[in-house]
């Protein structure tokens, strides 16, 4: 958690507020954005939209959570929102972990030694995934743990922990990742 | 802070290389201002078109030869005045979306769901209002001692109307349904949870 000692609520607080997530974690949003939006034009809107989100968020960051999972939480929001819009008459284009983890891989087995194929192959598979799954999936890549990923996502602590696992089984088999415990 | 070392692929997500993007505090409320003039503007836009045909209506209504075609341009008044008094309570503002940014995502998305299904579902707010006034235009109009040519454009216009309608609501249904299949499996996994 970022420490700050702005007077919560006021303007300077906010743009303080803003200036340090911003800071500390732009570089996650930054890739937050990019899973969330495959075309370049779209992903720089879409950044932009977090950041003012984000902003306009501080003016009621109450400190009851962590500035952390507060700043999860309001770009996952704004990402979802983002998915909603565009998937919105047609949502059987996404599809959830657990239909993940039956669905035949055409690379399957194949080690993806280039980390730039390696990367595009884990985008192309975060973007075919549901808002909700999207959020534990990346606050699982970004290094949140159970309990702050079930803060940030709202789940309960048993259904993140299936969630984890059914998620290191997929990278496993896409990455050839396995036998790595990381809860 | 998860403090367990990194996997391959968390390190392959964390150190891809980013461009970098910052903005200043100054240009996020820039583009945070102009954000909220084009709503404002957009908002504006939807009132000053619904004044624009009050003013007509009643134009109409004080040019009218009969008394039912009178009924039917204050009913249209009425209508207008409705459909615009409701998009001023119901339309959205920046103070609530700001209120909702930092809710917990499950249940941020299933009130954003909720919110366009009810959106997309209930466009009789819009059409509804403006029914009786047309009914009552067409009713008078075939009523009115003019050639029966003016009475079939006038029935020709209102059938056009009312097919038009009838798409609008259908591909609207067919959202609001694929909305509602959403939030019914987001429900379920909740008492899922709850059960477990």
């Amino acid at each position: 958690m970022i420490a700050t000692e702005a007077i919560p609520g006021s303007k300077s607080s906010q743009d303080e507020l803003y200036s340090e997530a911003a800071t500390t974690y732009g570089a996650a949003l930054e890739r937050l954005a990019r899973a969330y939006e495959a075309d370049p034009d779209i992903r720089r809107d879409l950044l932009q939209e977090i950041h003012i989100a984000l902003w306009r968020s501080m003016e009621g960051f109450d400190h009851r959570c962590s500035l952390r999972t507060w700043i999860y939480r309001v770009a996952h929001n704004v990402g979802a929102s983002h998915v909603a819009r565009q998937y919105r008459t047609r949502p059987e284009a996404l599809v959830g972990l657990e239909e993940f983890e039956s669905l035949p891989d055409p690379q399957a087995g194949e080690a993806a030694a280039d980390r730039t194929l390696a990367l595009n192959r884990l985008l192309e598979m975060i973007q075919r995934l549901k808002p909700l799954d999207r959020d534990v999936i990346l606050s699982y890549l970004e290094g949140l743990d159970a309990v702050e990923i079930g803060d940030v996502t709202g789940l309960s602590a048993r259904n993140v922990a299936t969630k984890i696992h059914r998620i290191k089984n997929i990278l496993a088999r896409f990455f050839q990742e396995g036998g790595q415990s990381h809860e | 802070m998860n403090d367990t070392p990194k996997t391959p692929v968390q390190q392959l997500w964390q150190q891809q290389p980013v461009e970098g993007t910052r903005m200043s505090v100054d240009e996020i409320r820039r583009r945070a201002s102009r954000f909220e003039k084009r709503l404002f503007w957009r908002n504006a836009r939807e009132y000053i078109s619904g004044g624009i045909a009050i003013v007509l209506f009643s134009y109409f209504l004080a040019h009218a030869h009969d008394m039912l075609s009178r009924i039917a341009f204050a009913m249209l008044m009425g209508g207008m005045t409705y459909v615009l008094a409701y998009l001023y309570l119901k339309g959205g503002t920046t103070g609530a979306a700001t209120a909702k940014a930092g809710k917990q995502c499950v249940d941020f998305f299933v009130e954003e769901l909720e919110r366009q299904r009810d959106l997309t579902q209930n466009l009789w707010w819009y059409l509804g209002p403006l029914a009786p006034g047309m009914v009552m235009l067409t009713v008078s109009a075939l009523l009115a001692p003019r050639t029966p040519h003016s009475r079939w454009v006038m029935v020709a216009t209102d059938l056009a109307i009312v097919a038009i309608s009838y798409a609008i609501i259908r591909v609207n249904s067919r959202a609001a349904r694929c909305l509602q299949k959403q939030i019914d499996e987001l429900r379920s996994a909740e008492i899922q949870q709850a059960s477990n």
